[in-house]
């Protein structure tokens, strides 16, 4: 568990750094969001979705096969079996129905990969709210599948042109639409930034994953695992992942950003490793940037790490020395998900490939029991795979 | 007292401001284009140093944001070219996000600002906590001014805390909007009445969406002056900037 101080800061990190359009938006959410998501009654609804609507719990996976290319317990807890296709979902679901309780007439969201807009625009459809979703125009190119499936949901999709035309232009135009409709519109963010509350919230919406890991290792015998291998563009699925094992120090928890071509190319979203503290969309938090404040365009192959900031929580973990951070590059991570293909046959997505990157990386004991968050499936990134490995 | 301070005792009414972009349409048009907008007789100036990321404004400044980094602009390269400035008796004000500032450090920042004839700042994300902490004592040495923004949703005991933290002027934001969108006074007539009466006594300026001698006279008619940013550059977009460039615009406003 971590919870930020009444500012919404985790140490230095976080607060909300926002422009005074903003404040009431944010003021509002700041008063309410603990009365109703701590609320039986929304509990009791949000749970019961988790359950007959997502497919909650997830199955925690042993792979066997991957377990004895390795020489360890390897656990894949199965996100990418979440209805859309990733965890995504458990936060979008949790906003969707607080805005409802807010009485918010309108959502709007942004997305990279596209999974939290397929996941926003889904809850949207299931709780009969409109819906807009911001993206990239360089990730409605690279990911077009998602794009349709949003259109299909109902949801409008608007391109965002401005700057490096993805994840992180996405949510400057998401933000200046709702500075235009402060009272109706209520903002979905698909990860654990912006300004406080948003990094609690979205990380309480998805400790789900890490409150089933712990229960499910327990029936099989397990105390705790020695490892928690998670990728993080923004970090939604690996505070998931953590959250309920921050306080146990035996467990081992890995972040893996993207690395892209590599860590020592410009072409990187390998924030921690790079990045200095700064401020973007209303928190601080380490990012990459230049030495006067300007943010660098990130690279990854994959949409969803495409982000040059991180939570304000994991750059907290990070100098607590809680989390160690790792990174995996394009190439490592197309690896990693043709091995886990063929060995487990499961295509996992882009993003998770990079959690599976870490297995090369760590030196194991043999006895060790590893759980890796399989955040997402690769049904999304079949474009991408199909350029790489040319299939015909 | 300082610069603008002055200003708003001498001239309490109809105050014209220009807001532009430091570095844009050229790195080096920072110095020239402040002296032909105090030549064509603006009231005071404030000089946006770029950020990549420009939340609160539309489409034309994050337009001229973007060029300005593209140029070459920094904040350090801001001070660099404002140091080369003779004494100007309009008012200064710079105004930035404050990333760029941080990696600055605030307090080579405040002391920067000092030296560079700065009578005031404007942060548009900087929050109250951040500003009693690392702000206002080291600013209220320097005799730099702080100016806070108002919207229509900024709750009445927040008013209080602007009015009180305010030294330089209330940056009354017409709309909730971002920059250069346009402005409909009719519906806020409602909430311009009523920071006359919250706000008294505390300069007012009106910005977000004047653009021509009508929205300029309409917002006069609720606050001290008007700021006019999006509407200039885009004057001066693809021009080579000029004195006439510059009095052409002025004089269009003030008719």
């Amino acid at each position: 568990m971590i919870r930020p101080d009444k500012h919404g800061y985790y140490g230095e990190f976080g607060g909300a750094f926002i422009p005074e359009m903003l404040f009431q938006n944010v003021y509002e959410l700041q008063q309410q969001y603990e009365k109703i998501i701590f609320s039986d009654d929304f509990q009791r609804t949000y749970q019961s979705y988790l359950k007959d609507y997502v497919g909650r719990p997830t199955p925690l996976y042993e792979a066997q096969n991957l377990s004895q290319h390795y020489g360890v317990k390897v656990w894949l807890k199965r996100e990418d079996l979440c209805h859309t296709g990733a965890h995504k979902i458990n936060n979008a679901i949790g906003q969707v129905l607080l805005a409802k309780y807010m009485g918010k007439q309108r959502i709007i969201a942004e997305t990279g990969a596209g999974q939290h807009g397929v996941a926003t625009a889904t809850a949207c459809a299931l709780l009969n709210m409109p819906c807009q979703i911001f993206m990239g125009e360089k990730d409605i190119e690279r990911q077009k599948l998602n794009v349709l499936r949003m259109k299909m949901l109902g949801a409008i999709v608007t391109p965002a042109s401005s700057g490096s035309k993805t994840l992180k232009d996405a949510t400057n135009e998401a933000i200046r639409a709702w500075i235009q409709d402060p009272q109706h519109t209520y903002y979905v963010i698909g990860s654990v930034v912006g300004p406080h509350p948003y990094p609690d919230m979205v990380a309480l919406f998805q400790s789900i994953i890490s409150q089933e890991i712990k229960t499910q290792l327990q029936e099989k015998g397990y105390q705790y695992p020695n490892y928690v291998i998670a990728c993080v563009g923004g970090g939604s699925n690996a505070i998931g992942a953590f959250y309920h094992f921050i306080h146990n120090p035996i467990t081992q928890l890995i972040a893996v950003e993207a690395a892209g071509e590599g860590i020592h190319t410009h072409k990187t979203a390998a924030t921690i490793t790079l990045g200095k503290k700064g401020i973007l969309h209303g928190s601080l938090s380490y990012l990459i940037q230049s030495d006067d404040g300007q943010i660098f365009e990130p690279h990854s192959i994959s949409a969803g790490l495409d982000y040059p900031g991180i939570g304000p929580i994991h750059s907290f973990l990070y100098e607590q020395k809680r989390i160690q951070v790792l990174s995996a590059t394009d190439q490592e991570a197309l690896e990693a998900a043709l091995e886990l293909t063929r060995l487990e046959g499961i295509i996992p997505a882009l993003e998770s490939a990079h959690a599976l990157a870490a297995l090369k990386k760590i030196p194991f004991q043999q006895n060790h029991s590893i759980v890796i968050n399989l955040s997402g499936r690769g049904d999304k990134d079949m474009n991408t795979y199909q350029n790489v490995f040319s299939y015909e | 007292m300082n610069k603008l301070q002055q200003l708003f005792q001498k001239k309490p009414n109809n105050l014209l401001s220009i807001f532009f972009t430091a570095g844009y349409p050229q790195l080096e048009d920072t110095i020239p284009l402040i002296q032909y907008l105090c030549k064509s007789s603006v009231d005071f100036i404030e000089i946006g140093f770029p950020f990549s990321d420009p939340l609160a404004d539309g489409p034309t400044i994050q337009a001229t944001n973007y060029q300005a980094i593209q140029n070459g602009m920094t904040l350090s390269l801001l001070f660099k070219q404002l140091s080369s400035l003779p004494p100007i008796s309009t008012p200064l004000i710079l105004m930035g996000y404050l990333n760029p500032i941080l990696q600055m450090g605030i307090p080579q920042f405040l002391h920067n600002c000092s030296q560079n004839q700065i009578d005031a700042i404007i942060i548009p994300d900087l929050p109250f906590d951040y500003y009693e902490k690392y702000f206002q004592k080291t600013m209220s040495e320097y005799n730099i001014c702080s100016v806070f923004l108002v919207t229509p949703s900024t709750p009445p005991d927040r008013l209080n805390q602007i009015k009180q933290f305010t030294t330089g002027f209330v940056y009354v934001v017409s709309d909730n909007s971002i920059t250069g969108k346009n402005i409909d006074f009719q519906k806020q007539k409602k909430y311009l009445e009523n920071l006359q009466q919250c706000l008294e006594g505390v300069p007012k300026i009106i910005g977000f969406g004047i653009k021509d001698p009508l929205s300029f006279q309409t917002a006069c008619q609720f606050a001290n002056g008007a700021i006019i940013g999006s509407a200039f550059l885009n004057h001066l977009k693809n021009h080579k900037i000029s004195l006439e460039l510059v009095q052409n615009f002025i004089q269009s406003i003030r008719l």
